[in-house]
């Protein structure tokens, strides 16, 4: 086991070179987002999670959350308090308005502090996570009085809050949910139903829990367009504010899962006597609509999970690569036993993790300054072209963020060889926690639906042309640079691979079986090259903060070049391949 | 209750210091500053009874002009008001430190009133003096203790009343009443400072940072140079492996006198 250490000259080094967080403190939005006040509340936020959550982290996979016999959820060791130091010191509230005890900051560096906040617990993170995700719901959708009664103690995080979409039969496929709602005299509505995988669906970190339950009215249209959203407190509000009544709602049960032991993924029952009393948030049969509107954020934080996670298994790999001795390596003095980070292999598997993790960190870092600039710009134009880059950069920021989360996580494992497979060392909590991510707040193949299904048509394709260009760009602005023509050379065929496969998908856009069965290597096409352009933008750019830092971050980009860009051509043959075989192995093999 | 903390901005503790060639000053090149750990616990305990008596904290430094962060973080954990009296090079040794701030202190109080604490750390982290918060107590003509662990003050903490203080000694605790204003000298332990909150942060980039020029007259004291001692190096001696190193514990024990 190591310490967790926030690697905040990395964060700084995205935040300033894979997005450009000085440039988002000239919009007046983010005015107050100085690099000085930057900088202190990044070392500020780094030594509190490094010493105050991170050290729960172990407790939290090996007791986890208990549900006890009266029904109630106590969380493991450590972790009621750690939240309410966190909830004290404010860092739930950096990226939400000043008005409601926010600190009116960019999101950009609201997912830098989340970043250090998972690394340090995953399980625990996942509590503020959702409460951020029901904030921006109500935010988005809340009248003034809804506003007024929940978000000031949600920003500070002294409530929680919940998302209520899974029922046993209404998973991806959220318009098969059966939960009813119906209307009571006095203008709320009794919620009735069942939910599953409800994180923080109870515990015992806060006061009160604000869940926001997807249900359907009478005689709402089936599917999609008949869900309508609900608020649903714990505890009932007094006419004063003051807590009231618990509501009619109970967690029946937790799951036993592979990881996030710490968070209590709960089984909801909704009205088991009289009804659930619940509060309608936005308009009737627009429950998803709703939603979605804090999707492009959530997923952005999903992603992050994988990015904060394999920085954590890194930092752990890399200290056990320097103290455990074994084979003598090529060099060394005979008869002595060298420290495995001396070993060729070791030092492949180090770098792939530490320049993977740079590049992941750049993409979500990117994706979310897109974000604050949707959110704020004065000028349509930009505002327009940065909601698309947004949406584009979003489902690559989940998926692959995710799935480098679990191999990255792997290669941790695998760096410490049998003593990872030993749980007392650590190293497989990171590989068991990163494994949800990939498989909630939309699978990994329903972000490459999304991708190839919902964004490549955006503006008639002109999002991912100018995309496309944008990674031209970099090309071109190694040109001369010596260090970097082997990254040069990589990424400009990697980006001719992406440019014929996004071709071919155009072209076969009426062929939508074709199209899917070719949609997740697309997305790990145009991912990785994100990334080798993110890395090749960052080694230029560090050519004029000195030699060290021009050396590492050349390096990084070299290294990923040739271990993963590299591979990028290879995949068109799979995105290009067409649904026959699948659709052959569907009625053979598969049937 | 109006308190005032004066804070000095520190290399971070248990960093390695490096001397200059000439041996005249610190190298200061890579070195992280922070403020004296026992200052901290002083901000901190100022805080706490302003909290529990309502008042205001003012922190004070005398130094270069980045002690600015020094007195930005105080106020990012509550402190309302910093006032820096700026001053450069070497050659302010802990009496003519204690002259300047006493002339500061005197002029923010002809301004805004009297102090009803002035609170100090017990000694710097670095140079470890111990007189500044003594001599200015003194020239203030104020009561003074040293070595701090527990603050409480009488009545609304205001104006005529006491303030109690409590220091460890071998055994036990003595207790001082003294009558305010008071000057104390505080120690680690006294509390365990917080950290600063998010909205702190945002709080302490607002907040104005009063400067004054620092005058005083050369103390007594004056640095002749500085070097830095050879690290103590510990050595591993091998005694023997298994059953063959028995005699050998045996006579370690034997010269420890444990046998």
């Amino acid at each position: 086991m190591t310490e967790y250490r926030a690697p905040l000259d990395d964060i700084r080094f995205a935040l300033r070179h894979a997005a450009n967080i000085d440039a988002l403190a000239e919009m007046a939005a983010y005015a107050h987002a100085e690099p000085d006040l930057v900088d202190g509340l990044l070392d500020e936020a780094g030594r509190f999670f490094e010493q105050v959550v991170a050290p729960t982290n172990r407790d939290g996979d090996t007791v986890g959350a208990v549900r006890n016999a009266d029904g109630s959820i106590t969380t493991a060791p450590g972790h009621a308090k750690a939240y309410g130091q966190m909830c004290d010191a404010g860092w739930g509230g950096i990226g939400f308005p000043e008005e409601y005890g926010g600190g009116g900051l960019p999101w950009l560096l609201g997912i830098a502090v989340q970043e250090m906040m998972t690394s340090a617990n995953m399980g625990f993170s996942l509590c503020p996570l959702l409460t951020q995700g029901a904030i921006d719901a109500l935010l988005h959708h809340g009248t003034e009085v809804q506003k007024e009664t929940y978000l000031r103690k949600m920003v500070t995080g002294e409530w929680t809050g919940t998302m209520n979409l899974t029922e046993p039969h209404a998973g991806s496929d959220v318009g098969a949910l059966t939960t009813k709602a119906a209307p009571a005299a006095d203008g709320s509505w009794l919620i009735t139903g069942q939910k599953i995988f409800i994180t923080y669906g109870d515990h015992d970190m806060a006061e009160n829990i604000i869940h926001l339950v997807l249900a359907r009215t009478p005689g709402s249209p089936p599917g999609t367009k008949g869900i309508s959203l609900f608020i649903v407190p714990k505890f009932l509000l007094n006419d004063d504010g003051t807590l009231g009544d618990a509501n009619d709602l109970s967690c029946v049960s937790i799951e036993h899962k592979l990881g996030i032991h710490a968070s209590p993924t709960c089984v909801m029952s909704y009205g088991d006597n009289e009804g659930a009393i619940g509060y309608m948030l936005g308009e009737e049969n627009q429950g998803m609509h709703c939603m979605f509107t804090m999707m492009n954020n959530a997923r952005l934080s999903v992603g992050l999970e994988g990015v904060a996670l394999a920085e954590r298994a890194y930092q752990q790999a890399l200290a056990y690569s320097h103290e455990r001795l074994q084979g003598r390596a090529i060099g060394a003095e005979p008869g002595t036993s060298s420290p495995i980070v001396d070993h060729q292999d070791v030092q492949r598997m180090l770098l792939d993790m530490r320049s993977s993790i740079a590049a992941i960190r750049g993409l979500c870092y990117r994706n979310a300054e897109a974000l604050d600039i949707a959110a704020a710009s004065t000028d349509d134009d930009v505002r327009q072209r940065a909601d698309e880059l947004a949406a584009l950069l979003t489902p690559l920021s989940k998926s692959w963020g995710t799935d480098l989360g679990c191999e990255l996580t792997s290669i941790g494992v695998q760096v410490h060889g049998g003593m990872g497979f030993i749980e007392e060392t650590g190293a497989a909590q990171h590989f068991r926690d990163a494994r949800i991510a990939p498989i909630y707040e939309g699978t990994n193949g329903i972000q490459a639906i999304d991708l190839v299904g919902r964004k490549l048509g955006l503006r008639g394709g002109g999002v991912i042309a100018d995309h496309l260009g944008s990674i031209a760009a970099t090309v071109a602005s190694m040109d001369g640079i010596a260090e970097l023509q082997s990254v040069r050379t990589i990424l400009a065929s990697a980006l001719e691979a992406v440019t014929e496969a996004t071709q071919w998908l155009a072209e076969n856009a009426g062929d939508m079986p074709a199209v899917l069965a070719g949609a997740m290597a697309y997305l790990d096409m145009l991912a990785i090259t994100t990334g080798g352009q993110i890395l090749a933008d960052g080694a230029v750019a560090a050519r004029s903060l000195g030699a060290d830092a021009a050396a590492e971050r050349a390096l990084l980009a070299r290294f990923f070049a040739a271990n993963r860009l590299a591979g990028v051509p290879g995949k068109v043959p799979a995105v290009t391949a067409g649904a026959a075989d699948l659709a052959q192995a569907r009625a053979t093999i598969l049937s | 209750m109006k308190i005032l903390v004066c804070v000095k901005r520190v290399p971070a503790p248990g960093a390695k210091i490096n001397v200059t060639a000439d041996g005249s000053d610190v190298d200061a090149a890579h070195l992280g500053f922070t403020t004296s750990p026992h200052e901290e616990c002083a901000v901190e305990g100022a805080v706490q009874l302003v909290e529990e008596h309502s008042g205001e904290v003012t922190v004070l430094t005398l130094g270069p002009g980045e002690s600015e962060e020094q007195l930005r973080y105080a106020a990012s954990v509550g402190a309302a008001h910093g006032v820096l009296v700026e001053v450069d090079g070497n050659g302010w040794d802990p009496q003519r430190t204690a002259a300047a701030l006493t002339t500061a202190i005197e002029g923010i109080e002809a301004e805004r009133g009297r102090f009803d604490l002035i609170l100090f750390g017990n000694e710097s982290a670095d140079a470890g003096g111990f007189q500044v918060g003594v001599r200015v107590a003194r020239a203030l003509g104020r009561p003074m203790v040293q070595g701090i662990k527990g603050i409480e003050a009488s009545g609304d903490g205001s104006g005529e009343g006491t303030i109690t203080a409590r220091r460890e000694i071998d055994g036990g605790f003595e207790v001082y009443e003294i009558p305010r204003p008071a000057v104390l000298g505080v120690m680690e332990g006294l509390n365990l400072p917080r950290y600063p909150t998010m909205k702190g942060r945002l709080a302490s980039k607002k907040i104005e940072i009063a400067k004054l020029a620092g005058h005083a007259d050369e103390g007594g004291q004056s640095r002749i140079t500085l070097h830095r001692p050879e690290e103590a190096v510990s050595e591993t001696v091998i005694l023997g492996t298994g059953a063959e190193a028995a005699a050998a514990v045996v006579d370690v024990l034997d010269e420890l006198g444990v046998l």
